[in-house]
């Protein structure tokens, strides 16, 4: 992978995720920095939403949160209490507007690249364990006032079509 | 889903030595996942206008079957990095063979692994269909969601 | 004259956000709602709305192709595109068919109603 790309692709993920969060919440995400992931297991507690996409760039982005922040998000938008389901359905549209976004610059940078996004896949539970292989990853922690949310997108370079 | 899915996926799951008592199919709501263990992949198609996910789910007994069937003699601990590996590329072979029925034109992203127990699982809003597998009394669902 | 809005989209948290979004306004009314681009074809036909509300990446039949065959029909619905994707090849696409207007999730309720009283003319 293209360092410069992968560059380029982890600032939209960055970017959206911290523009999607303020438009649903009106709160602030910090960016507190971004690290080449050395293992390759991610162990995660809370709520989770993944979504893999393909084209010259493949890949797969993982947001992870605390609950209370995949609560406070459904709060924001639904003004009511979420139960596990709800969560689940909040946290995966969640997923779907940041990736959305990302992959939306993503493609107007790179012109012709034409990833696709498959569908969200959500997840809510304590000592949740994912493994990924085959592909370099990079995480990225952001500070809210509720919680810290986890991103982590892992990155190969296909052909180009 | 067509009894000629279930004969491609038990052909693969007999090729790399897992052996299958029966197969059977049903119809889901949504793709939920109630197993402790799954691997599951996302599917695009190229100009967009499909999408999907598919998934592996089981306990931990199919996977130690599985593992032992693939890997004879070796003795692989099924969250150790090497006996996940080996489930992801299982799920890569059935996909593989399975996705060319459905959609020509399909391609995957990467697979994910993911363990945990007392976790809720929601892999695609649409309705699902699994196909349950018996291997060895120990049970797999292959799950495909798709547009 | 209040619009007669349907709105379609496969995501049911996007769908009450939208009607939540137009229930505080008196110039829109939800007259149904629909969870993929068949349904929405159907109740098109049944409902004659105003404005349609769109996603793009449905089940069954996608916004896209659910927008040409009503567009098609030489209907006078106004259609707005809402989608997570905004990118150059989608918009292009959106407008080859005859959908010139467009909102990117997530959206703000006084976007939408911007959006909504622009190509309403309302």
């Amino acid at each position: 992978m293209d360092r410069e790309a992968a560059k380029q692709i982890l600032q939209s993920f960055a970017k959206a995720v911290c523009s999607v969060f303020h438009e649903l919440t009106e709160q602030e995400l910090a960016p507190q920095g971004v690290e080449k992931a050395e293992s390759l297991i991610l162990k995660a507690s809370g709520a989770v939403v993944i979504l893999g996409f393909n084209g010259a760039f493949s890949g797969r982005v993982l947001i992870s949160m605390p609950k209370e922040m995949a609560s406070f998000i459904h709060e924001s938008l639904m003004d009511e209490k979420p139960n596990d389901e709800d969560l689940l359905l909040t946290i995966s549209e969640f997923g779907n507007m940041v990736s959305g976004n990302a992959i939306t610059v993503v493609n107007n940078i790179f012109k012709g690249a034409n990833v696709r996004l498959s569908p969200p896949s959500s997840f809510v539970g304590d000592d949740l364990t994912f493994f990924n292989f085959k592909m370099s990853a990079f995480n990225m922690v952001f500070k809210a006032q509720n919680g810290t949310l986890r991103m982590n997108v892992a990155l190969r370079e296909e052909k180009r079509e | 889903m067509s009894s000629n899915l279930g004969d491609v996926i038990k052909n693969i799951l007999s090729s790399v030595g897992i052996s299958v008592s029966s197969v059977k199919s049903l119809k889901e709501g949504k793709h939920l996942v109630k197993t402790p263990m799954c691997v599951f992949m996302g599917i695009v198609t190229r100009n967009n206008e499909r999408k999907g996910v598919i998934s592996l789910e089981f306990e931990k007994d199919f996977a130690e079957v599985a593992l032992n069937a693939m890997m004879p003699g070796f003795d692989v601990a099924v969250d150790s990095e090497l006996g996940v590996s080996a489930l992801s590329e299982l799920t890569n072979m059935i996909s593989g063979n399975v996705l060319p029925h459905i959609a020509p034109n399909a391609i995957t992203t990467p697979p994910t692994t993911v363990v945990g127990f007392n976790m809720a699982v929601l892999l695609n809003t649409l309705p699902s269909y699994k196909i349950i597998v018996d291997c060895s009394g120990t049970i797999l669902a292959i799950g495909l969601s798709f547009t | 004259m209040v619009k007669k809005v349907l709105v379609v989209d496969d995501s049911p948290l996007v769908r009450r956000l939208i009607k939540k979004a137009l229930s505080q306004h008196t110039d829109f009314s939800v007259v149904g709602e629909a969870s993929n681009g068949q349904e929405a074809v159907e109740l098109y036909e049944k409902l004659r709305p105003d404005v349609i509300t769109l996603d793009v990446t449905m089940p069954v039949k996608d916004g896209l192709q659910a927008a040409k065959e009503i567009l098609d029909k030489g209907s006078q619905t106004k259609i707005l595109l809402l989608s997570a994707m905004g990118d150059d090849d989608l918009l292009k696409q959106a407008s080859s068919i005859g959908i010139e207007h467009s909102l990117q999730k997530p959206f703000k309720a006084d976007q939408l109603l911007e959006a909504l009283n622009k190509i309403a003319g309302g």
